[in-house]
């Protein structure tokens, strides 16, 4: 295993550190709410244990896109739905907004667990920073399939937030994911800058 | 959109040997509403349950711990035409490495799931299936009924739209121009498909089949070696079939043999190791047959994919090369699973016969014979024939075993595989001198009566004609070359009348039917079902005009 693995390995037992902590807690006095964050970060830590073990098959195994024609639109009609979802469970104040949709072109082939489980990624990190909104967008530039996720936080190089569950894991997998879509000798690529509105950061993941 | 509708009014069955899995995935279609579940627990199961009831989904997992997997259960069911066109069939896998396994197919399943599965997953992919389906049923009904046309027209009428559904528009647009006979215009819907995205696997596959409907076989060849020698393309089985087919139709059946074999290394399923066995057969590589047809009965044993030709084709092989008692055992241990199965009985019995004689039981295997006869009514241009043909030839009865070859190739003679078989059968019994005979009398016979009807029709005496042709269907009902001429004749003598006689459509389609079973997918019978519709149409136009004049 690399050292980037191990490290990411290390955090995901903290974290499952934290939610023995507060199963523990629950059994001392059982509340619905206590309940309720638990299982969250319970299968957060599900989450992330999908896109670690996919991390570590790209880098064991090799990862293998499979393209179909996909929309979309609907994938990031979907992530937003379960992220709305997912946020007001929390209680976190960040809103998922979709700007125009119209952009999404009607189809591209691309992996779609894949892809998903990139933007998912993006998403999450997005959220973490973000004061008030994360925006989504998709949209066909120069030939390639631009995905975007854009938050208006205090930006790159800023501390970083004392939010849990920090790690590299995110960009790591979006890269893998990235690189296995390849197409007339291009390969889709990510990157990580400040935001175009000058507030907060934006990621971009194209794919040929 | 996607699909807004209930789930609730779908069947599910789930494939599934783990009862935790199949719990879990039970559990999940009920959060999506779906109640009416059923579960196997392996590909038999399955098998049983697809034949004797309409499902709408179907989760398979692909790892089924038997000798079936999902997608080799998934392939037959498809290749058996087993799943209703409006049925959902998702594989569910633990695997990230299914994706290589699809790649190296060209029948994918709607979705691929990885497990772990959420039910927000599958409600996910569910939904968007249902759309597909949706948007794509005004092609799919009409394919269904085999309304080509129509089907065309509503392929052209989505891709209108340039909507999320174009792609799969295109594809169908394409195998209907394939199966309409109109190869120029299939390639040019392949490579339209090609300039949204240059690796498309179907397409690069559907204008290679083009080439070779169209007889461009050296172009066909050239296609499908760059599908093979594509990164994505090297496991893509079609291929090498495209490339096998074209060759044996520019008579190199060697060659077609060695690119099966390439196949089968590629991807050793039991139907990759049959297609070798039986062509290594007919070219006469004893070895390799032997080798190929051991290895497809053993890895389908008791497996639903199982096949009795295989075994009966291994049992000749080895009596071929002189080793009757293990041919023997053979049979006999397949005889319990394979006793109801058609044409089982007599092959089997032939080839005990062939064993009787070779181990020096004459007086046996005259009774064997005897049993062996009585199952079979008629000559048919089919392995069983063969098989009792070269046992009378061994035991001597030399005007039985000839007779029995000459209404084989009767049957069918411009079958080149049945005559390859033949030639074979008489060379090794010692008639090397009669295949020239045997195989040019019967096939002369057919074409001088072709010959008679055709010269009629130029005389204008059709009834005669056609009555010619009809006794020579009604003679010899599977004969493919004697069912294409009978309606090309028939399609001729409609045109000559200039009537839409109702009953001579229903003999000329009873013929195309009956053709499409004998050779499925042959190009020969996509072209003369072609012929058949432009005569309907020159037809059809006249009385239009009528109507409304």
């Amino acid at each position: 295993m690399s050292d980037a693995l191990a490290l990411i390995a290390h955090d995901l037992k903290n974290a499952l550190g934290g939610l023995e902590a507060e199963l523990s807690q629950l059994i001392d006095e059982p509340t619905p709410v206590m309940a309720q964050r638990a299982h969250l970060h319970c299968s957060e830590l599900r989450r992330q244990f999908i896109q670690f073990l996919t991390l570590y098959g790209a880098r064991t195994n090799g990862l293998s896109a499979l393209c179909e024609d996909e929309s979309p639109g609907e994938l990031l009609e979907a992530l937003q739905r379960v992220w709305r979802v997912k946020l007001q469970m929390e209680g976190s104040p960040v809103l998922i907004e979709v700007p125009d949709p119209s952009h999404a072109p009607a189809f591209w082939y691309f992996d779609h667990r894949l892809v998903q489980l990139a933007l998912d990624a993006a998403i999450h990190n997005a959220v973490r920073f973000a004061r008030s909104t994360v925006w989504l967008d998709v949209r066909e530039r120069d030939g390639w399939l631009v995905w975007s996720v854009q938050d208006d936080g205090a930006g790159l190089g800023s501390a970083e937030p004392s939010h849990a569950n920090a790690t590299g894991l995110g960009t790591a997998l979006s890269e893998a994911v990235a690189q296995v879509h390849r197409h007339a000798n291009r390969t889709g690529h990510i990157s990580l800058a400040a935001s175009p509105t000058g507030v907060g950061a934006e990621f971009t993941m194209a794919l040929p | 959109m996607a699909y807004q509708g209930s789930l609730s009014h779908i069947h599910a069955l789930i494939i599934e040997d783990m009862a935790v899995q199949q719990t879990t995935l039970r559990g999940q279609l009920a959060l999506l509403g779906i109640s009416e579940v059923d579960v196997a627990v392996n590909a038999n199961d399955a098998h049983r349950l697809i034949k004797s009831r309409r499902y709408g989904l179907i989760l398979c997992d692909f790892n089924l711990n038997q000798q079936t997997d999902g997608q080799q259960l998934f392939e037959h069911l498809r290749e058996n035409s087993l799943l209703p066109p409006d049925c959902l069939f998702f594989m569910v896998t633990a695997e990230s490495g299914y994706g290589s396994v699809a790649a190296a197919t060209e029948h994918h399943p709607d979705a691929y799931l990885l497990k772990p599965i959420t039910a927000s997953d599958i409600e996910d992919r569910l939904k968007a299936m249902l759309e597909k389906r949706q948007a794509l049923l005004p092609i799919n009904s009409r394919l269904a009924k085999d309304d080509l046309p129509g089907a065309l027209t509503a392929a052209d009428e989505v891709l209108a739209l340039r909507n999320r559904w174009f792609m799969p528009a295109l594809q169908l647009k394409g195998q209907t121009l394939l199966k309409l006979g109109r190869h120029e215009e299939a390639k040019t819907a392949y490579q339209q498909a090609l300039e949204v995205r240059k690796d498309l696997m179907w397409a690069r596959l559907g204008l290679a089949r083009a080439h070779k409907a169209a007889g461009q076989f050296s172009a066909a060849i050239k296609l499908a070696q760059e599908i093979l020698d594509s990164k994505d393309g090297n496991k893509m089985v079609a291929a090498y079939d495209v490339m096998a087919e074209s060759l044996e139709a520019t008579g190199d059946p060697q060659g077609a043999l060695w690119v099966l074999r390439d196949a089968s290394l590629v991807v050793p399923s039991s139907r990759r190791h049959r297609l070798v066995g039986e062509s290594a057969y007919r070219n006469g590589d004893l070895d390799m047959a032997r080798t190929a047809l051991s290895k497809a009965t053993k890895a389908s044993r008791g497996s639903i994919v199982a096949q009795p030709q295989d075994t009966l084709l291994l049992a000749q092989t080895l009596v071929d090369l002189g080793e009757p008692s293990e041919a023997l055992r053979v049979v006999q241990d397949a005889t319990p699973a394979y006793k109801n199965a058609p044409n089982f009985g007599v092959t089997a019995l032939a080839i005990q016969a062939q064993v009787e004689v070779a181990t020096g039981k004459t007086e046996q295997a005259e009774k064997t014979l005897v049993k062996a006869r009585a199952g079979l009514s008629k000559g048919k241009a089919d392995f069983g024939t063969v098989t009792l043909a070269k046992a009378e030839l061994q035991a001597g009865h030399e005007e039985a075993g000839l007779a029995l070859l000459h209404s084989a190739i009767s049957a069918d003679h411009e079958n080149v595989r049945i005559k390859q078989m033949i030639s074979k059968t008489l060379a090794e019994t010692g008639h090397e001198d009669k295949i020239e005979a045997v195989i040019e009398s019967a096939a002369a016979g057919m074409q001088s009566m072709v010959a008679d009807a055709r010269k009629l029709l130029r005389d204008s005496r059709i009834d005669d004609a056609v009555g010619i042709i009809e006794n020579a269907v009604h003679e010899h009902p599977e004969n493919t070359g004697v069912l294409l001429q009978a309606a090309q004749i028939q399609c001729m003598a409609l045109r000559l009348k200039k009537t839409l006689d109702a009953e001579r459509i229903d003999t000329i389609r009873d013929y195309l039917d009956r053709l499409d079973k004998l050779l499925p997918g042959q190009d020969r019978v996509t072209m003369m079902r072609r012929y058949f519709r432009e005569t309907l149409g020159m037809l059809q136009a006249p009385e239009a005009q009528r109507v409304t004049s």
